[in-house]
């Protein structure tokens, strides 16, 4: 009797679990007819939906179903989207170096095949083929192309009475210390601007003369691959923090402030972020956030840089396919458009640099521009070294930010401050496989 | 000896009192203070949130805060109060029932489940979420509001609470009961359960607080819009872009006041419910 | 002794009761504790394709990673403050309340009511007194020309932040408890105590802690297994998925196995963490349990 009870049991606990499992399943079949709908997983930034909406009344033989998730939580979410086996066609990659994981765990199908079915020139990208491809597999089309600049508060300077700074990058002098100095000055000639200049809080945002000189933190081959430019970063911010020239680390990301805050109210002189900036100034300047200046009175120019040569850094934003969808070529369509020169154009009319750069493309940046300096540096052709390129890089990246911490934090001496960066590193080179 | 007490009484004993209620009154102005901030920042502007020193009575009162909510939070608000209604009514039914089972029933190894449910207490979540989200993923139940439900249909405590105040029905009713012919689930719905008012009220209450308020299981299983609950839209509303204090104190204060009320209303039974536990664990 | 039929039956019906519950308990708990127990011995990371068992590697990665030990030492402090400064408060409260005070049961409410709000609507509330700049707290310290404190924006206070929070939060639960326990102490204990001559600190450390004992003992064990379990507060208030405080100084146990399985795809790592966080757990409790032998007193009348 009492088997029998059990087995009853456990036959009505799986029915149950079938029930739902059943239930909890699959929607019904989709239509036949009308454009074919594909899933998109994306971020919502506020510049994505115009794509989205001009690619969907474009044309109707793909419908994009934008599935969005918070910006915030994006990394882990996508993670756990993904590791759920949620069901997409396609989604965008907000850490690019998430790209080797993703590839691993079997998530992403190459576009080598439908880039050629339909005639997609991956050439037109190819600046930025290392960071699609691994091992020779294409995986994703960029749409956003890559690049940090120095913008820069043109009123603020005028009322200091000190040079801009591209005047330091024509005379070849736009160092890291030339940076330093220029923001004690705004700050010395006014004393009620808060800040000479403003960084912000991500590992890349803090380690920029790292990332400029090229080195991979910990190689492909897990072995740690610092130098002194890694060390000369934190004892750049380290001094601009100790003379006050710059928000505290630690306070931005307590106070949740936004890099675009400062400049958008005047407080920064200088400001250290990418090239989906002006996409932000637009913003700014529509909804009537900028305080004691116009937006023609910004501009941009290079990063200061240690380098012999200029160099930029940046990853390019792609997407991807996801290898389990049975719509690739419907969610290919929609991404060659996005990456493509029609896309490219709505992405630099939105304020973004677009991966794909015509001339069409170079006049809608003109029109969201604010002046002839910022589309010269804003277009001109530059080396850009790749972020943190290898699988190891989430991690590293967001070692290095708490390393900053401490640092900051700290009376650490240099010495110190090296041993603490190999070992926290080579823990990451052994935790990750 | 007894005189010389009473003569030091009176000053003594003023002195402690007047202790007593400052400390009181300090401490409930410490808890009040966070609380009242929220309802007049809801308010206010974002301008006036920061201005010193705090006005708690705002000077341009504003609705725009509570407008701002107004796209998503109805959603949440909804989903929130489906979801925690539901776990509610299924915790309440879980718990009765493998109450009655571990009170009333003789059955081999009942001490040992019982052990192990009240054990259970003590393991974090974080010890089983991931596989527990990889059940959820393989009965392809990710981003639906089953998956919360089901997850928290069964709790521990509940049926703790809840087999303790069973074992206070004399067993004599059940073997009456039983005597006249009648099957357990009979005795279940007719003679237990109306007894049992208090520690349903009790465990509803205390099941409806903690769900409404959960944020960890929400965040891990629900990921569209349309899904979400009041506290992980709470959590998402520190967007990139700034953090607009007004609109956040605004949703706090949604957040807040169903509880509270509840609070206010059924007090007896959240009390009951907190003593029942502490008493010889 | 019942006959075998009866036996049955009554067995029978206690499956059928014990099923609702327990089906929820072994599909959506045991198994997965036993499932944590297990994939901490592989190299899972998000795919199954992949999955490899890797024996002890795990556990041997997080016994020698600063971040773990960082973390425990983090949680640790944590749970020690926390844990003594609510029972703490819940006992002196407990105290004051169980007299004949005016507006008794207004006070008693109000402390009581921080435990039911919800914990995210809390955090936000003490995010923004907490503001570094423009925080009433620390503008209200600067009008009395005090130093303002960095709260959540320094690696030295921001653990002390949350830590207060926190037991803002909880202590109200335990002075209820304690509230109740206290009424439970015969009051004849207190008139042999007088008779006595026994001082008010006296009574408090023969009479009153005895006869709490058992309730002491039980709040501990609830509160420090709640205190391990803390997430939520660390999660709003630094940060969120990439918090854990300014140079690791909130990053509890609880936030770092989130962030490794959740973030960085290291479930298996991740697992063999909360593996250890439990164990870590059941042995305080067990600890506590041995223990209260010495302490607790169950049987005063």
């Amino acid at each position: 009797m009492l088997k029998k009870n059990v087995l009853l049991m456990l036959l009505f606990f799986i029915c149950t679990v079938a029930l739902i499992a059943g239930g909890g399943g699959e929607k019904a079949a989709e239509a036949e007819e009308g454009p074919v709908r594909v899933i998109f997983y994306l971020w919502d930034d506020p510049a994505y939906p115009p794509i989205i909406d001009a690619f969907n009344s474009s044309q109707d033989e793909v419908f994009v179903d934008a599935k969005w998730v918070s910006l915030n939580e994006y990394e882990a979410q996508i993670s756990t989207l993904l590791a759920g086996g949620a069901k997409m066609d396609g989604y965008m990659q907000k850490r690019s170096t998430d790209i080797f994981a993703h590839y691993n765990n079997g998530y992403i199908a190459p576009v080598d095949g439908l880039a050629d079915e339909f005639g997609f020139d991956l050439g037109e990208v190819s600046d930025y083929r290392d960071a699609i491809s691994i091992d020779g597999a294409t995986l994703a089309i960029p749409f956003r192309g890559a690049s940090w600049y120095c913008y820069y508060n043109k009123a603020i300077f005028e009322k200091a009475g000190i040079p801009t700074p591209d005047t330091y990058v024509e005379n070849g002098e736009w160092t890291w210390d030339k940076f330093i100095e220029v923001s004690a000055q705004l700050k010395e000639a006014l004393p009620e601007l808060p800040y000479g200049s403003f960084m912000y809080t991500w590992g890349s945002s803090n380690v920029i003369p790292a990332l400029q000189n090229g080195i991979q933190f910990i190689d492909a081959n897990g072995k740690v691959d610092i130098n002194d430019s890694l060390i000369n970063s934190y004892l750049y911010r380290k001094e601009l923090e100790e003379r006050g020239l710059i928000m505290p680390l630690t306070e931005t990301k307590v106070t949740k402030t936004h890099y675009s805050k400062p400049f958008y109210n005047g407080e920064t002189g200088m400001l250290l972020i990418g090239s989906w900036f002006p996409g932000h100034m637009l913003s700014g300047r529509d909804d009537g956030l900028l305080e004691g200046y116009e937006w023609g009175d910004y501009s941009l120019t290079r990063l200061p840089c240690d380098e012999p040569a200029y160099r930029t850094f940046g990853n390019p934003t792609f997407s991807h396919i996801h290898s389990k969808s049975d719509k690739k070529e419907a969610m290919f369509k929609f991404l060659a458009w996005m990456g493509g020169p029609e896309g490219a154009k709505i992405v630099a009319g939105n304020g973004l640099l677009p991966a794909y750069i015509t001339d069409e493309v170079k006049a809608e940046l003109s029109r969201i521009l604010p002046d002839e300096t910022a589309v010269k540096y804003y277009t001109e052709a530059k080396t850009v070294n790749p972020q943190f390129y290898n699988k190891y890089g989430s991690a590293v990246e967001s070692e290095l930010a708490a390393v900053m911490e401490e640092y900051l934090a700290s009376d650490m001496s240099v010495s110190e401050l090296r041993a603490l960066l190999v070992k926290r590193l080579e823990q990451v080179a052994k935790q990750i496989q | 000896m007894i005189s010389s007490k009473f003569s030091m009484q009176p000053r003594r004993a003023f002195l402690k009192n007047v202790i007593r209620y400052l400390l009181l009154i300090l401490f409930c102005y410490l808890i009040l203070f966070p609380l009242v901030l929220i309802i007049s920042s809801s308010f206010k502007t974002e301008k006036e949130i920061f201005s010193y020193p705090i006005s708690l009575i705002p000077e341009n009162a504003t609705l725009k805060n509570f407008r701002a909510l107004m796209e998503n939070f109805p959603r949440y608000i909804f989903n929130s109060f489906k979801i925690t209604i539901s776990i509610t009514a299924l915790q309440v039914l879980t718990a009765t029932t493998a109450g009655y089972a571990l009170a009333k029933l003789k059955w081999p190894g009942r001490g040992f489940i019982f052990l192990l449910y009240v054990s259970s207490i003590m393991i974090p979540f974080q010890v089983y979420i991931i596989p527990q989200f990889i059940i959820i993923r393989s009965l392809n139940l990710y981003d639906t509001h089953l998956a919360l439900i089901l997850v928290s249909s069964f709790t521990a405590f509940g049926t703790f609470l809840v087999r303790q105040f069973f074992m206070t029905i004399p067993d004599s009713y059940i073997e009456a009961a039983k005597i006249n012919g009648a099957h357990h689930f009979y005795i279940y719905s007719k003679i237990v359960l109306p007894l049992s008012k208090p520690v349903i009220a009790t465990l509803t209450i205390l099941s409806f607080r903690y769900w409404w308020n959960d944020l960890f299981t929400a965040l891990i299983y629900i990921i569209s819009k349309e899904r979400k609950t009041l506290p992980l839209g709470l959590a998402d509303f520190v967007s990139e872009y700034d953090v607009y204090y007004g609109p956040q104190m605004a949703a706090s204060l949604i957040a807040i006041v169903p509880v509270v009320v509840l609070f206010i209303l059924a007090q007896k039974y959240i009390v009951q419910g907190v003593v029942g536990s502490g008493i010889k664990g | 002794m019942k006959r075998p039929q009866q036996l049955n039956n009554e067995i029978n019906t206690a499956i059928l009761f014990l099923l609702p519950s327990f089906a929820g308990f072994v599909l959506f708990i045991l198994i997965p504790i036993l499932s944590s127990f297990l994939v901490s011995f592989t190299n899972y990371s998000g795919s199954f394709a992949k999955i490899q068992f890797v024996g002890f590697r795990n556990y041997e990665l997080i016994f020698s990673n600063t971040k773990f030990w960082k973390s425990i030492y983090v949680t640790l402090i944590f749970v020690a403050s926390s844990v003594v400064f609510q029972l703490f408060l819940g006992f002196c409260f407990a105290l004051i309340l169980n007299r004949k005070i005016f507006g008794k049961v207004i006070f008693r409410s109000i402390l009581f009511l921080p435990v039911v709000l919800s914990s995210v609507a809390v955090c936000m509330a003490f995010l923004f007194l907490f503001h570094p700049t423009a925080g009433p707290v620390n503008n209200f310290l600067m009008s009395l020309n005090l130093e303002p404190v960095p709260w959540l924006a320094h690696k030295d206070t921001a653990l002390m932040s949350i830590i207060i929070v926190f037991v803002w939060q909880s202590f109200g639960y335990y002075m209820i408890i304690f509230l109740s326990g206290l009424q439970t102490i015969n009051p004849a204990l207190y008139e042999v105590a007088d008779i006595d001559g026994a001082s008010e600190f006296q009574k408090l450390v023969k009479v009153t802690i005895p006869g709490l004992s058992p309730v002491i003992f039980f709040s501990m064990i609830i509160a420090l297994i709640n205190a391990f379990k803390m997430f939520d507060h660390v999660f709003i208030m630094t940060g969120g998925q990439y918090g854990g405080g300014p140079a690791d100084s909130t990053r509890v146990l609880a936030f770092d196995i989130y962030q490794n399985g959740f973030l960085f795809w290291q479930i298996g790592y991740g697992a063999a963490e909360s593996v250890v966080l439990f164990l870590i757990i059941l042995a305080i409790t067990v600890i506590q349990y041995r223990f209260q032998r010495s302490w607790v007193s169950y049987d005063i009348v």
